[in-house]
C-alpha cells in the first residue's frame, strides 16, 4: 500500500525526469518569434538557390575525404524503391534525384523557370507547332559501354509511353528515327511548356541493356549519367560514385546542372523521422539534408544551438498551397459567386503561413508562385482577396445565407501542413459565420475523391510546376483535365477560351496570361494561399546548392570548397 | 517428443493456409484502386481497365484467392509490389535478417534481464531492490514504445553521443532499438516472474526444502524456479507477440530497413500485395517461434511431456 | 447461495487491497474529468490562438499550448473522452464476442470447440499489432473504425480465457444437478456457468483496456488510427513527435496520462487477480 503509492509517485517523478532529459531550452517557445522572420526572408529569397546570409566556408575539409575521394552523405526520407527508369517507384518524389543523377534525359530545364539545356540531345528545332527535330550527341555511351543511338531514344520513349509511368508521355503521338542520331517527335497538341516537359521526363537508356537486364534494371541500372550506383541496401542506403569514363566532354558538362559532378562519392541514407534527420546532422552521421522541417531547421540557422559548422539555404518551394472551390452544378458554390468570395475574404493567408509553416512562407498573389517567369509584376500591387472579415460577412448575406446556416466540406490529404491550414481555415470561416467540416483522406483516396464532384466543396492541395505558371494553369484549369471539367469542376466556356488562348504557343503572352489570371480571380475558382520555404542544411563545406526544376536538391551539382 | 514436434509442425500448415485466406480477405477491402495507384489519376478508363485485367483484379474474389494461394504455396512467390514492381519475396528475405536480429536480441534481453530482475525482487520482497525494480517495471509497461525510443535516442545519441541514432551497421546500431523494443517485455516478465516466484516460495515443497537445510541458492534455483517457470513462459510467449508487432514502430523510429518498416511503407502507399505478403511472412515466422515456446513448455512441464508421450489429448488447449 | 457469498468475499478482499483501490480511484477521477471536461476548463479544445502558440506550462495554460495555440490541458481532458472510450468500447465489444465464442467452445465442447479453437489459432498466429494494422488499413483511419480494428485482435484471447474457465466450471457438481432436473441449456449457461467463469475474464479485460490505449497510440504514430486534430492522447503524442526536442512538454502530458491510465488499470487488474485467486483462501 504505502509502498505502491511510493512507487506510483516515483513513477510520476521518473517520467518527468526522463522527459525533461528531452527538453532543451525549456518550454516557452525556443527560438525567435517566427512572425518577424517572414519579412526579411521575402525579399532576398530566390526560387532555386538561396545562399545563406552568412555563408561559412570550411577551411579544413579533410574530414570529407576517404581514400582520396571526396564524400558527401545525404539524408533522405525514403529511397527510390526501384532503379527501373520506367517505373515510378516510391511515391516520395524528392528522392528521385538519385535517378536523375544516374540516368539522363534528352534535355533538362535548368532550375525552376530556367531554360531547357542540352543533355543527351545536342540540339533541337521546332518544325511546326507540334513537330520537333532533335539531334543527339554522337558520342553518348552508358556505363556498360553501349553506344546510344537514335534507336535507343525511340525505344526509350516508346517504353516510357507504354509503361504509363509519366503523365506527359500520353501527349506524344509518335517518335521516329530520321537518322543515326536524329529523331522526329510529334505531339498531339501545341501547348506552352509541353515540349520542355517531355524532353526532361523520359530517361534514355540503351535498348540492348534494358532488354538484357533480368528485372528491367530495377536493381542493376546501366547508367547514362555522371554517376554509377556502387551499392544499394534497399530501404536503407545507396552509394553513388563518379563515373570516370563519363561520355560528356567536361567543357560541355558544366553547362548542364545535372551533369556537374563536384563530389566523387555520394552516400544516401534513409532516415524517416524528422527529428532523427536533425540528430544525424548534429552527430555527424550525415552532411546534407533537403527540406528539413522548419522547427528542426531553426536549430541550424544563425543563432541556433547547432549552427556551428552548418550552412542553411532557404528557397521558396515551387509547390503552392492551393484552394479549389467546387463549382459543379451539384455544389453549394454553383452560380453563387458571393459565397465563394465570402470564403476567400474570410481568412488571412499570413496567419496560415504562421500557423502551418512557422511563419516561413511567401503569400501568393495569384494561383502560383510570384517567382515564376510569367508572373506579371503588376499583380503584386493588385488586391487578391486580402483578409476582410466584415466583407466576408456581408458577402455571406448576399449569398443568401445567415450566420451558421451553411456547412462546407474541406477535403485535404493527410499532409501535416495542409491539415493545419484546414484547421486554421475552419476557425476563420466560423468567425465569418460559415460552418465547415474537415475531411482528411489518405493519398490514394484523396486522389480518387478530388475528381469526384460530390465529395468536396473546398479542396486543399499543393500544385507546382517547374517552368511557368501556364504549365500549372494548363494542367488544372483546362476542362479536359478531369472527369468533371477543370480541377475545380468548372464547365465554363469563357474559362476554356482563355485557357486555350494562353496555352497556345502562338498566342501565349502577357495579355492572355493576365486575362486568364483576372478571370480566375474574379470568379473565385481557385486561390493560391502561399508557398512555403524549404530549408537545405549542409555542412560548411558546401557554399552553394544546386536545385533541379522540380525543385529537388542535386548534391552533385552543389558548390563545395574543394571545387572552387 | 519428436512426435509432438512433428504434430505441431503439421498443424502449422492449415493454420498458415487459414492466415493467408483471412489476410487476403481483409486486404481485399482496403479502399483505393491499385490501377490508379500505378498509372496515376490522369490515366484513361480504358488504360485503367487494361491494367486491372493485367493484375488479375477483374476476376471474381475466389479465383483471385486461388491464384494467390497457388502462387504463394507452390512457387513461394509473393508477387510483385504495385509501386516498385520488385519481387516481394526477395525483398522480404533481404529484410528478414534485420528484423530477426532485433527480435532475437530483444528476446534474449527480455529473458536475461526480466526473469532475474523478477526473481531478485521476489527474493528480496519489500526491500529497496524490489521497489526500484517494480517502479521501473511499471514504467516499462505503461509507455508507448515510440516515445521511449525517441527519448533513448535523445539521451544516448544526442546528449551523450554513446550510440548511433538510426540506421544499420555494426552491433552498436542495434543497442537502442533492442532496448526500446524489449523494455515492455522486460517489465512484464519481471512482474510475472516476481509474482510467480512469490507464489511458489510460499508453497509447501519450498518450505520443506528449506527445512531440509538446503542452501538458499539451491532452494531458489533448484526447486522454486523450475516450478515457477510455467506461467513465466506463458507470459514470455505473449510478449513475443508484442516484440514482433512492435518491430513495426521500432523500425520506423530507428530507420531500420526490416519487414516492419516495409509493411508500414506499404500501408501508407496502399501497396496491398506487400502488406499481404509481409503479414503472412511474419505470421509464419511467429508461428515457428511459438512452436519453439511450446516445445520448451513441453520440456519444462512434465505433465505435458507425459501427455504427449502417452498420447492423451485431454489437457490440450486449456489455458494457453 | 454459494455464489453470492463467493462474490461478496471477492469484493471484500478487493476493497482491502489499497493499491487496487487507489488504481480504481484514479481511473474514476480520469473518467469523471473526461465527462465533465467543459466544466473544468474555460477553453475549447479546438480554439486556435496562434499568438500564444508553443507556450510552456503557465498559470493561464496549466499544461501549455500546442503548435496552433490550443490549450493542452483542455485537450487532455477532452482527449480522455476519446482515449478512454476507445479502450472501454473496443474491449466491451471484444468481451461480448469473446464470451459468445468462448461459451460455445467451452460448454459444448467436441467439434464446435475444435473448429473454434482452430479458427482462433489462425488469428493468434498473427502478432497483435500487425493484425490491427492490417484491419485498420482495410477499414481506414478514424475514431469508430479504429475501435473496431482494435477490438478484433482482442477477441481470441478473451475467448480462450473464458473457454478455459468454463471448462473448469463445467466439471462442478451443481451443474450435473441442474442438468438432471432438466434445466434448459441456455438457462444453465446464463445462471450458473457464466457468472462463475467470468472472473478471470474480468482481469483480462481490465488489462485489455490498458493495452488498447497503448496500441491506439502506436496506430496513430504509423498514420492509421485516430489522427490530429482529434485530441485523443495517442494522436496528440504522435502529432507532437516532431517537437520532442524543443517543446517536449507537448509530449510529456499526453504520455503521462496514457501511463497513468495504464498504471491504474494494471493496479486494479492485479488487485482483481489477487482477490479472485482461490489459493489465498487458505
Amino acid at each position: 500500500m504505502k509502498r505502491r503509492r511510493l512507487a506510483a509517485s516515483c513513477l510520476a517523478m521518473a517520467m518527468t525526469v526522463v522527459s525533461a532529459a528531452g527538453c532543451s531550452s525549456g518550454g516557452s517557445g525556443g527560438g525567435s518569434n517566427p512572425q518577424t522572420s517572414t519579412e526579411t526572408v521575402k525579399e532576398s529569397v530566390e526560387m532555386t538557390t538561396g545562399a545563406a546570409a552568412e555563408n561559412k566556408k570550411a577551411d579544413d575539409w579533410s574530414g570529407f575525404v576517404k581514400d582520396g575521394k571526396t564524400v558527401i552523405r545525404v539524408g533522405i526520407e525514403a529511397d527510390p524503391g526501384t532503379m527501373d527508369p520506367y517505373t515510378t517507384g516510391s511515391s516520395n518524389g524528392k528522392n528521385a534525384t538519385i535517378k536523375t543523377t544516374v540516368y539522363q534525359t534528352l534535355a533538362i530545364i535548368q532550375g525552376v523557370g530556367g531554360e531547357l539545356a542540352p543533355e543527351i540531345a545536342k540540339d533541337w528545332e521546332r518544325v511546326d507547332s507540334v513537330t520537333y527535330d532533335i539531334e543527339i550527341f554522337d558520342y553518348v555511351c552508358d556505363s556498360a559501354g553501349n553506344h546510344i543511338t537514335a534507336d535507343d531514344v525511340v525505344f526509350s520513349y516508346e517504353t516510357c509511353k507504354a509503361s504509363g509511368s509519366t503523365s506527359v508521355a500520353k501527349y506524344i503521338v509518335s517518335i521516329e528515327k530520321t537518322g543515326d542520331y536524329t529523331v522526329r517527335l510529334v505531339l498531339d497538341r501545341a501547348a506552352v511548356t509541353l515540349f520542355e516537359r517531355i524532353m526532361q521526363t523520359v530517361f534514355i537508356v540503351s535498348q540492348k541493356a534494358y532488354e538484357e537486364s533480368p528485372d528491367h534494371m530495377a536493381t542493376s541500372p546501366v547508367m547514362t549519367g555522371p554517376y554509377k550506383v556502387m551499392d544499394w541496401i534497399s530501404g536503407s542506403s545507396m552509394v553513388l560514385e563518379r563515373n570516370e569514363n563519363y561520355w560528356q566532354k567536361p567543357e560541355l558538362a558544366v553547362k548542364d546542372i545535372n551533369q556537374i559532378a563536384n563530389v566523387d562519392r555520394l552516400e544516401y541514407y534513409v532516415i524517416k523521422e524528422a527529428s532523427q534527420l536533425a540528430i544525424a546532422l548534429e552527430t555527424g552521421t550525415i552532411d546534407m539534408v533537403y527540406n528539413l522541417d522548419a522547427t528542426e531547421a531553426q536549430r541550424f540557422m544563425a543563432g541556433g544551438e547547432s549552427a556551428e559548422g552548418f550552412n542553411v539555404f532557404t528557397s521558396v518551394n515551387n509547390l503552392t498551397q492551393t484552394m479549389f472551390l467546387n463549382v459543379n452544378e451539384a455544389s453549394k458554390f454553383y452560380d453563387n459567386l458571393p459565397l465563394r468570395q465570402a470564403v476567400l475574404y474570410a481568412f488571412d493567408s499570413e496567419a496560415m503561413v504562421d500557423g502551418a509553416s512557422n511563419g516561413f512562407g511567401v503569400t501568393c498573389k495569384t494561383f502560383g508562385s510570384n517567382l515564376l517567369p510569367d508572373f506579371d509584376e503588376k499583380w503584386s500591387s493588385e488586391a487578391y482577396y486580402e483578409y476582410d472579415p466584415e466583407k466576408a460577412k456581408a458577402l455571406l448575406k448576399e449569398a443568401g445565407y445567415g450566420d451558421g446556416e451553411v456547412t462546407l466540406r474541406i477535403v485535404t490529404n493527410n499532409s501535416t501542413m495542409r491539415n493545419k491550414i484546414a484547421q486554421i481555415l475552419q476557425a476563420y470561416l466560423l468567425q465569418a459565420g460559415i460552418k465547415s467540416e474537415i475531411l482528411p483522406y489518405e493519398d490514394t483516396l484523396f486522389n480518387t475523391y478530388k475528381n469526384d464532384p460530390t465529395q468536396w466543396d473546398i479542396l486543399l492541395d499543393n500544385c507546382g510546376t517547374s517552368d511557368q505558371l501556364m504549365g500549372m494553369w494548363r494542367g488544372k484549369m483546362d476542362q479536359g483535365c478531369c472527369a468533371a471539367g477543370s480541377a475545380n469542376m468548372a464547365m465554363d466556356d469563357e474559362l476554356q477560351r482563355l485557357v486555350a488562348a494562353a496555352e497556345n504557343p502562338d498566342t501565349n503572352g502577357p495579355e492572355t496570361v493576365d486575362a486568364l489570371h483576372q478571370y480566375m480571380k474574379e470568379n473565385a475558382y481557385v486561390y493560391g494561399i502561399y508557398n512555403n520555404l524549404t530549408f537545405t542544411i549542409c555542412r560548411d563545406v558546401t557554399t552553394d546548392i544546386s536545385m533541379s526544376s522540380l525543385p529537388w536538391l542535386m548534391p552533385a551539382g552543389c558548390t563545395y570548397v574543394w571545387s572552387e | 517428443m519428436t512426435k509432438y514436434i512433428l504434430k505441431r509442425l503439421l498443424w502449422m500448415v492449415p493454420v498458415i493456409l487459414g492466415v493467408t485466406v483471412v489476410i487476403f480477405f481483409i486486404m481485399h477491402f482496403v479502399p483505393g484502386d491499385p490501377a490508379v495507384i500505378i498509372l496515376g489519376t490522369e490515366a484513361s478508363q480504358a488504360e485503367l481497365q487494361a491494367k486491372r485485367e493485367q493484375l488479375g483484379l477483374a476476376q471474381p474474389f475466389v479465383i483471385q484467392l486461388g491464384n494467390y494461394m497457388k502462387q504463394v504455396f507452390l512457387h513461394f512467390d509473393f508477387g510483385n509490389s504495385y509501386i516498385t514492381n520488385n519481387s516481394i519475396t526477395k525483398e522480404l528475405l533481404g529484410r528478414l535478417p534485420r528484423t530477426a536480429l532485433v527480435g532475437f536480441i530483444s528476446i534474449v534481453l527480455m529473458l536475461l534481464v526480466g526473469i532475474p530482475l523478477g526473481i531478485t525482487a521476489a527474493v528480496h520482497q519489500n526491500g529497496l531492490g524490489d521497489r526500484i525494480c517494480m517502479v521501473i517495471a511499471l514504467i516499462g509497461v505503461s509507455v508507448p514504445s515510440f516515445w521511449l525510443g525517441l527519448l533513448l535516442v535523445i539521451t544516448f545519441s544526442l546528449r551523450l553521443g554513446w550510440l548511433p541514432a538510426s540506421g544499420i551497421g555494426g552491433l552498436q546500431y542495434y543497442v537502442l532499438p533492442c532496448i526500446a523494443s524489449a523494455f515492455g517485455g522486460i517489465a512484464g516478465l519481471a512482474r510475472q516472474s516476481r509474482s510467480s516466484m512469490l507464489e511458489v516460495i510460499r508453497s509447501d515443497y519450498v518450505v520443506t526444502a528449506r527445512a531440509k537445510g538446503l542452501s538458499e541458492r539451491k532452494v531458489i534455483y533448484g526447486h522454486a524456479l523450475p516450478n515457477a517457470l510455467i506461467p513465466i513462459i506463458t507470459v514470455a510467449g505473449s510478449h513475443l507477440a508484442h516484440i514482433f508487432g512492435g518491430s513495426v514502430v521500432i523500425e520506423n523510429v530507428f530507420s531500420i530497413p526490416g519487414i516492419g518498416s516495409y509493411m508500414v511503407q506499404a500501408v501508407n502507399n496502399r501497396d496491398y500485395t506487400v502488406v499481404t505478403g509481409s503479414v503472412i511472412f511474419l505470421a509464419v515466422v511467429f508461428s515457428l517461434v511459438m512452436l519453439l515456446v511450446d516445445v520448451v513448455y513441453a520440456f519444462v512441464d512434465p505433465r505435458i511431456k507425459a501427455q504427449y508421450t502417452s498420447g492423451s489429448r485431454k489437457k490440450k488447449g486449456a489455458g494457453t | 447461495m454459494k455464489k453470492e457469498s463467493a462474490n461478496a468475499a471477492v469484493i471484500k478482499r478487493l476493497r482491502k487491497n489499497k493499491t487496487a483501490m487507489f488504481g480504481l480511484f484514479i481511473f474514476t477521477l480520469l473518467a469523471l474529468s473526461a465527462i465533465f471536461a467543459p466544466l473544468l476548463s474555460p477553453y475549447g479544445y479546438a480554439t486556435l490562438d496562434m499568438k500564444h502558440a508553443f507556450q510552456g506550462p503557465s498559470a493561464a495554460h496549466w499544461f501549455g499550448t500546442d503548435d496552433l495555440g490550443r490549450d493542452i490541458f483542455t485537450r487532455i481532458l477532452y482527449g480522455g473522452r476519446y482515449s478512454l472510450t476507445i479502450g472501454i468500447i473496443s474491449v466491451s465489444f471484444a468481451l461480448v464476442v469473446g464470451v459468445v465464442i468462448g461459451t460455445i467452445a467451452g460448454y459444448f465442447g467436441g467439434r464446435a470447440d475444435n473448429l473454434i479453437m482452430r479458427f482462433l489459432d489462425i488469428f493468434q498466429s498473427i502478432p497483435g499489432l500487425i493484425l490491427t494494422i492490417a484491419i485498420s488499413a482495410a477499414l481506414g483511419s478514424g475514431f469508430d473504425k479504429t475501435i473496431l480494428a482494435l477490438s478484433i485482435s482482442r477477441i481470441p484471447s478473451f475467448a480462450r480465457v473464458l473457454r478455459a474457465s468454463i471448462m473448469r466450471v463445467r466439471e462442478q457438481e451443481y451443474l450435473e444437478a441442474a442438468e438432471s432436473i432438466r434445466c434448459g441449456k441456455f438457462r444453465i449457461i446464463m445462471k450458473y456457468v457464466l457468472p462463475n467463469s467470468l472472473a478471470p475474464l474480468i482481469v483480462e479485460a481490465t488489462m485489455g483496456v490498458a493495452n488498447t490505449v497503448l496500441t491506439a497510440a502506436s496506430l496513430s504514430y504509423i498514420g492509421l488510427g485516430v489522427q490530429p486534430p482529434t485530441p485523443e492522447w495517442g494522436a496528440m503524442l504522435s502529432g507532437a513527435k516532431g517537437y520532442i526536442r524543443d517543446y517536449s512538454y507537448m509530449l510529456t502530458f499526453p504520455g503521462l496520462f496514457i501511463a497513468i491510465t495504464v498504471l491504474c488499470l494494471n493496479m486494479l487488474g492485479d488487485g482483481l487477480r489477487d482477490a479472485l485467486d482461490p489459493r489465498l483462501k487458505n
